[in-house]
């Protein structure tokens, strides 16, 4: 049994850890953002370079980027087992992920195999020292329940999208073996399914209920979602890739169809939680987290749409629309949100212990409000909604495309201002006290 | 049956609900509703920390041979949820909606994140380790006023 001494519930990471990855991450929009308007035709194909570099670009630079950051402040919180040796993992994890994730990108982008070596190489290397490092972390946790569960999953789903990752990119490097476009799907299914989806259910396990005041989520849903998302994903990659015969050939769609059920399925039940919830005060995190799940079920209805309707999922923009809707929509929405939360918190509770080194009688910390002001992140979300709507409708009016871009650019760097000023703040408290 | 868990979670979340409420009350300019609210919710906070400082920390340290660690981090957290609930105090008395918001969110983030903390890992190791003393722990603190 775990003892009460080997327990930690402090060890809280200096803030210097887990900041550099939550700046950089939208720095990283802004530069996808950038490289699209400038590198490529409004609707470029899914097959071309600039589009598969722009999209590694925002995938590993922003989602997996938070991600990374995040897990090194949840992990003590929710698992009670900080990630084993935190300062240098968290700046091995960074440096290799912000050197990598540039290099990979121009290298796919301008075709140079020597970039998409080297730099998916770094990515390689953050990838696997995170995995190692949550997982350690994960097996020693004391802790058990839906959100472990999920996380585990995540991250063996992580696993699995760098192995097919970097089988793809080794013909990137003319190793010349053929690469089936199927996949290129599994590549896809397992990274924004498995890796981003259940982490952010695993979260959203922890958050919805616990900063809107909801009701819990329904005890058997919390439990099988995850393990039943995971299970699809499974049967897909067998369907996909073991030989073709007419069991596999009906399983693939079966697969695929539970997992989008699945997915609205999640939408739904957060969704009507929120509904419910006690505290109603709706803040900059709530109206994100609302974006981003609705923008999860229009995901999911696209999908649906052109499965039923195959000459839309034969127009080149019906595989960006998904992408878009997913990546964009639902991931980077929760996202945001969840750094406004997360990164306000992280900047007072240092501030607290500094103070508590260093008294200063009479000098109030600034509360989450101070640190960044709600008007600010406010203004923020209101590009972020313009920039998804435009692109999200660039499916019948593609001259949307490229201002979406544009307010996605603009969105990104006022998050990056918004979250560097919080930042400032903290030094000039610091500076003051 | 009663756990250690399930009491103190179910004395979580009503202290949440107080919170929420005082926080509709300042954010509705409603000032004599936020100040029966805060008055509520203190009381109700209070009577929960002590129930954690004066009976069950005592006896998880007990039971763990005095060892302090995870408690003793409980109880700074604890002190640092007075401050701003003494300086929300403040904001309310002088109506001072903004600075009080910005206080009751981040109080409210400190509580929720202190909670999950007790919730998953602490009342759990807690059942386990007082099981032969629970039924006697938990009238005690049924009992407790403050």
């Amino acid at each position: 049994m775990m003892g009460l001494a080997g327990l930690s519930l402090e060890r809280t990471p200096p803030l210097w850890i887990p900041t550099p990855f939550m700046i950089a991450a939208p720095l990283f929009g802004t530069l996808f953002a950038l490289a699209l308007i400038i590198g490529a035709p409004p609707l470029p194909s899914r097959w071309s370079p600039t589009l598969i570099g722009a999209t590694h670009l925002l995938v590993l630079g922003y989602p997996m980027m938070v991600m990374f950051g995040a897990m090194q402040q949840m992990l003590p919180v929710v698992a009670g087992s900080p990630v084993p040796r935190g300062r240098v993992v968290g700046l091995l994890l960074f440096a290799l992920l912000a050197l990598g994730t540039p290099l990979l990108a121009l290298g796919l982008m301008a075709t140079r195999p020597w970039a998409v070596g080297l730099g998916g190489g770094l990515v390689v290397g953050s990838i696997l020292l995170f995995i190692a490092s949550a997982l350690v972390s994960l097996t020693r946790s004391p802790a058990g329940g839906p959100t472990i569960a999920a996380l585990w999953l995540a991250v063996l789903s992580l696993l699995a999208t760098l192995l097919l990752g970097a089988s793809l990119a080794s013909g990137h490097l003319g190793l010349g073996w053929p690469l089936p476009r199927t996949m290129t799907d599994l590549h896809l299914a397992w990274g924004l399914v498995g890796w981003v989806g259940l982490l952010i259910a695993g979260v959203a396990y922890q958050v919805v209920p616990m900063f809107q005041m909801t009701p819990e989520y329904p005890r058997a849903f919390a439990r099988l979602y995850a393990p039943f998302v995971f299970v699809q994903l499974g049967l897909l990659t067998i369907a996909e890739t073991g030989p073709a015969s007419p069991w596999t050939t009906a399983l693939a769609p079966l697969a695929t169809g539970l997992t989008a059920l699945a997915l609205a399925a999640f939408a739904l039940v957060t969704l009507r939680l929120q509904a419910q919830r006690r505290r109603r005060i709706a803040d900059v995190t709530l109206t994100f987290w609302r974006i981003g799940l609705l923008a999860l079920l229009a995901a999911v209805l696209l999908w649906a749409t052109g499965s039923l309707w195959p000459a839309l999922a034969r127009q080149p923009a019906w595989p960006l629309m998904l992408a878009w809707l997913f990546v964009v929509g639902f991931a980077i929405s929760i996202i945001n949100g969840m750094l406004y939360k997360i990164l306000p918190f992280l900047v007072w509770l240092h501030l607290n212990q500094a103070r508590a080194r260093h008294p200063r009688p009479g000098r109030r910390i600034p509360t989450m409000h101070e640190i960044i002001a709600p008007p600010r992140a406010r203004l923020q979300l209101g590009l972020h909604l313009t920039a998804l709507l435009a692109g999200g409708v660039a499916l019948p009016w593609p001259s949307l495309w490229a201002p979406a871009l544009i307010a996605f650019a603009g969105s990104n760097a006022l998050l990056t201002w918004n979250l560097a000023q919080a930042i400032g703040r903290y030094r000039g408290e610091l500076g003051a006290s | 049956m009663t756990t250690i868990e399930t009491f103190f979670t179910t004395d979580h979340r009503a202290c949440d609900h107080r919170l929420a409420d005082l926080e509709a009350a300042v954010a509705a300019d409603e000032w004599a509703d936020a100040e029966a609210r805060l008055a509520r919710f203190e009381q109700d906070l209070e009577r929960h920390l002590g129930r954690e400082e004066e009976i069950l920390f005592p006896a998880i340290e007990a039971a763990n041979g005095g060892t302090l660690g995870p408690t003793e981090v409980m109880r700074r957290e604890h002190a640092q949820m007075r401050a701003l609930l003494g300086e929300a105090r403040a904001a309310v008395e002088g109506r001072d909606q903004g600075t009080g918001l910005g206080l009751l969110e981040t109080l409210m983030t400190l509580i929720q994140l202190h909670n999950v903390k007790e919730e998953q890992i602490l009342y759990p190791l807690a059942d386990r380790c007082l099981a032969p003393q629970r039924a006697a722990l938990l009238d005690q603190v049924q009992a407790f006023a403050r």
